[in-house]
């Protein structure tokens, strides 16, 4: 009885020797994660390149974890970085506080932010998990990318 | 019982006095109605309508809680149908135009329009049609920020700026859908009480130019102040954000002190509190330059130093001057420290009345500091008489109690100043004198005065003064206790104690001195002067040419700020110099020790303001770095000398405060609650 016992687990290994691995190469390898995966946060621009954010500290109201932080200031005519009168000047997220639970896209009157399928968020210390603006907010397109972008679709 | 009237609101039976108006019943008994125009501090003008309440018998349809008196049998429904009804209509009427601009609007999440909408308005709107706009926002004035797409025209502005401020600079401009608020022909609204629109606002439509897009209600905290920029002691809540830093300052309603209004200095002069600036460790100086160093290293330098300089040539080698906005508790430690510890009597404070007072004279400004009324007894004064005093510049709250006293309670307000001041246009009478006569022209009301009722038929100007204004009381006297202009200080002195004793011979009457700083009074009544009291200056003892003084101690007190050459060289001169400080001030520069210290928002304490109203301040935030309370840096340097003080908090240090000060031996630290305890006249005259 005992034989046969260790011959099926044996098996069990035997199967799984020829399959192929279910780990992948990363860095250098990536899965293909489902669109709506919730990663790290993006800060999104409208077409004309202004910032969406507006600072109005909802997404920082709302975050369960309070792990977002804001400045707001006022937009200028000689300095205009967001459609509204009021614009984040300081837009800070701690990614090792962030739960992922996506209640700041939630919240969000102007959809300036949402989770994006971005898994790779790692440092060796803390400092550098406390992601600023410029580090969330898309690169503003030129209008030859946006034609571009139209011309793949 | 007759001036009592039963009502019946929504089922309930309240018995409320006569002529109370019905929404003030409702709120009393816990029964809410929404409103937007009404205001306490302002009364009912029944513009906005938000109030509307079905009354039975009323076949005019619903009526406006807030600007109808109770009568007797009244029966109300809030909540009805037709009041329901006619509430959602007022509030969607209001939201016809309102903007979408909740997220980027300062009021969002304190705003009463999305209170009220979400409690008793509509749930959605049936408006399709573009939304009216407006330029946003418009800038006001040096202060204010107008928006009008927000304003719900409560006229709440309007109305403070005609009826309590009074410089009428806000008003509405044209009719109808097309009324907007503004100022007349676009002038600036300047203004000495312009932050108290934007608290009055009951939306986001003006706000403080200074504090826009700063900060979130909901991210605030409101932590419970005073005023520390003059000795009127208004009341504030200091909001801090998360991070620790000082956003604003609202008024905390004190009817007894503020009545809920703030100056412009009070409400907007508090960035010195966050400023990246203050000083947060201890600095010894280096040649030229400043090591900084820990507590105990500077401790250890200050005791050894000025030890050695006690050796050589005595206590009167040590002086010690202290600035008049510390609180009382650092005012206390400091005298101790420097009677006490190293047993130098050259104390004083700064800023404060440059008198030069002969005894005689002395014993006459202490009998004119034991007359002193409370402020809210201007509304009960029959005249109130400036005497070379201008609370518009010194007290500026003060301008506005007055106001109210002679616009709600029919007060006289009799000014007499060389110069016309702020209120000027609002005196009954205006008598002028030549700069530098205040003492004469008190002397000729005073003899006036003693010439009794027939002698005052005189056709002098003063018997004229005295017949109209001074024949009945209450009288508040007010005066200024610095008698700017005023030369011979102490004739001033003595003239005015004898008019007010002349004064009382004839009708109560009651003073209130102008003085410098908030706890101006509190340096005062805890003796921080001289030996010899007002008769010299422990400033003029530093900095004289024949000074023996080697080592100075300054808490707060900057006398190089726009000093001359000899004052700086004298500072320059001391062996020793220890200064006390929130910033590398002008003072600071020329010290060999440099201490930081904690603001007013930073420590547990209590100021005494012009009225004698003890007062308590609360740690709102953190000291920057190191900084510790003035007291608590005091304690610390005396256990290096041999009679160490003993104190370790604040409530110590009062209850010895109540034991060597008579006049404040009955309040306790617990007992002086949010709105402070006044110290009556009887408790300091029996001290004296
Ligand atoms: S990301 Fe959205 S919710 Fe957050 S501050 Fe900006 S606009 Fe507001
Ligand atoms: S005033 Fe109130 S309702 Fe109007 S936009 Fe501001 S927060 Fe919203
Ligand atoms: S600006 Fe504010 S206070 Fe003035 S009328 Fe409009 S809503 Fe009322
Ligand atoms: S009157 Fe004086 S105490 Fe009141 S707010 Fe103005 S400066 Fe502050
Ligand atoms: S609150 Fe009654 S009419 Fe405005």
């Amino acid at each position: 009885m005992a034989l046969l016992e260790f011959a099926q687990g044996l098996g069990v290994t035997l199967r799984n020797m020829f399959r192929p691995p279910t780990t992948i190469k990363y860095p250098e390898q990536r899965r293909v994660l489902p669109e709506r995966e919730r990663g790290r946060h993006v800060l999104h621009r409208y077409e004309n390149g202004l910032e969406r954010c507006i600072g109005c500290y909802l997404c920082a109201g709302a975050c369960p974890a309070d792990c977002i932080y804001i400045e707001a200031a006022e937009n200028t005519p000689e300095n205009r970085v967001s459609a509204g009168e009021r614009y984040a000047r300081v837009y800070e997220i701690d990614m090792l506080r962030c739960i992922f639970c996506g209640f700041c896209e939630e919240a969000c009157p102007t959809g300036a932010i949402t989770l994006e399928p971005i898994l790779d968020i790692s440092d060796y210390s803390r400092g550098p998990m406390i992601y600023t603006k410029d580090m969330l907010l898309e690169p503003p397109r030129n209008l030859d990318d946006l034609a571009a972008e139209a011309s793949h679709r | 019982m007759d001036d009592l009237v039963n009502i019946t609101v929504d089922g309930l039976k309240m018995q409320v006095p006569k002529g109370t108006l019905l929404w003030e019943a409702c709120q009393a008994h816990g029964i809410d109605i929404p409103i937007f125009c009404y205001h306490t501090k302002l009364g009912p003008v029944g513009a906005c309508r938000t109030c509307l309440v079905e009354v039975e018998g009323m076949t005019k349809g619903p009526i406006t809680a807030c600007s109808t008196p109770v009568t007797d049998g009244m029966v109300v429904r809030t909540r009805s149908p037709i009041a329901q009804k006619a509430q959602r209509g007022i509030l969607e009427f209001l939201l016809l135009n309102h903007p979408l601009d909740c997220p980027i609007c300062d009021r969002g999440g304190e705003c009463p329009l999305q209170d009220q909408t979400f409690a008793y308005g509509p749930g959605s709107s049936r408006y399709v049609e573009p939304k009216r706009h407006h330029v946003k926002p418009i800038v006001l004035g040096p202060t204010i920020a107008l928006d009008r797409e927000r304003c719900v025209l409560c006229w709440r502005c309007v109305r403070f700026t005609a009826e309590i401020a009074e410089d009428k600079s806000i008003v509405l401009l044209d009719r109808g859908d097309h009324t907007v608020v503004g100022t007349f022909q676009d002038e600036p609204y300047v203004s000495n009480f312009s932050g108290n629109v934007v608290e009055l606002c009951p939306v986001g439509a003006l706000t403080a130019r200074k504090q826009r897009f700063n900060f979130r209600p909901w991210e605030l905290q409101n932590r419970p102040s005073i005023c520390p920029h003059c000795a009127f002691g208004c009341n504030i809540n200091i909001s801090v954000r998360k991070n620790d830093e000082v956003i604003r300052f609202l008024s905390r309603d004190n009817p007894e002190v503020d009545d809920s209004w703030l100056c412009d200095r009070g409400r907007f002069d508090f960035e010195f509190i966050n400023s990246p600036q203050r000083l947060t460790a201890p600095l010894v100086r280096d040649g030229d330059a400043f090591l900084e160093v820990s507590w105990t290293e500077a401790f250890e330098l200050i005791s050894n130093r000025l030890r050695s300089i006690l050796d050589e040539s005595g206590a009167h080698a040590l002086a010690g001057i202290a600035a008049a906005r510390m609180t009382n508790e650092g005012l206390h430690v400091f005298k101790r420290f420097m009677r006490d510890v190293v047993g130098t009597g050259l104390v004083d404070h700064t800023p404060r009345p440059n008198l030069r007072l002969t005894p005689g004279q002395q014993q006459a400004f202490a009998r004119l500091g034991r007359n002193l009324m409370p402020i809210a007894g201007l509304d009960d004064a029959r005249t109130i008489l400036l005497l070379g005093a201008d609370p518009s510049e010194r007290e500026p709250v003060m301008e506005l109690r007055i106001r109210q006293a002679v616009n709600r309670h029919g007060a006289q307000l009799v000014i007499a100043n060389p110069e016309e001041i702020t209120l000027s246009p609002k005196a009954s009478h205006a008598a002028s004198y030549e700069t530098g006569g205040l003492a004469a022209f008190i002397r000729s009301l005073t003899s006036a005065l003693r010439r009794g009722p027939q002698g005052s038929n005189n056709d002098d100007s003063a018997s004229a003064l005295v017949r109209t204004y001074l024949a009945e009381g209450p009288i508040a006297v007010i005066y200024d206790a610095s008698f700017p202009g005023t030369l011979d200080k102490g004739d001033a002195v003595l003239a005015l104690d004898d008019f007010v004793e002349a004064l009382r011979a004839r009708a109560a009457v009651g003073t209130l001195p102008l003085l410098d700083a908030a706890n101006s009074m509190g340096a005062r009544d805890l003796d921080i002067l001289p030996p010899d009291g007002w008769s010299s200056s422990v400033i003029d003892a530093l900095l004289g040419p024949d000074s023996q003084v080697r080592a100075a101690i300054l808490a707060g007190a900057d006398l190089a700020a726009g000093a001359g050459e000899e004052t700086l060289r004298r500072l320059n001169q001391l062996d020793l110099l220890v200064v006390q400080e929130l910033f590398m001030t002008e003072t600071a520069r020329l010290a060999d020790v440099v201490l930081p210290a904690a603001s007013f928002a930073e420590q547990i304490g209590t100021f005494t303001n012009s009225e004698r109203r003890v007062q308590r301040l609360h740690e709102a935030v953190p000291a920057p770095g190191v900084a510790r309370a003035d007291w608590e840096i005091l304690v610390d340097l005396s256990q290096h000398f041999d009679n160490a003080l003993p104190y370790a908090g604040a409530r110590q240090i009062w209850d010895d405060i109540r034991r060597t000060v008579p006049a404040y031996a009955p309040v306790a630290f617990d007992s002086i609650g949010p709105r402070g305890v006044r110290i009556e006249e009887t408790q300091v005259l029996e001290s004296a």
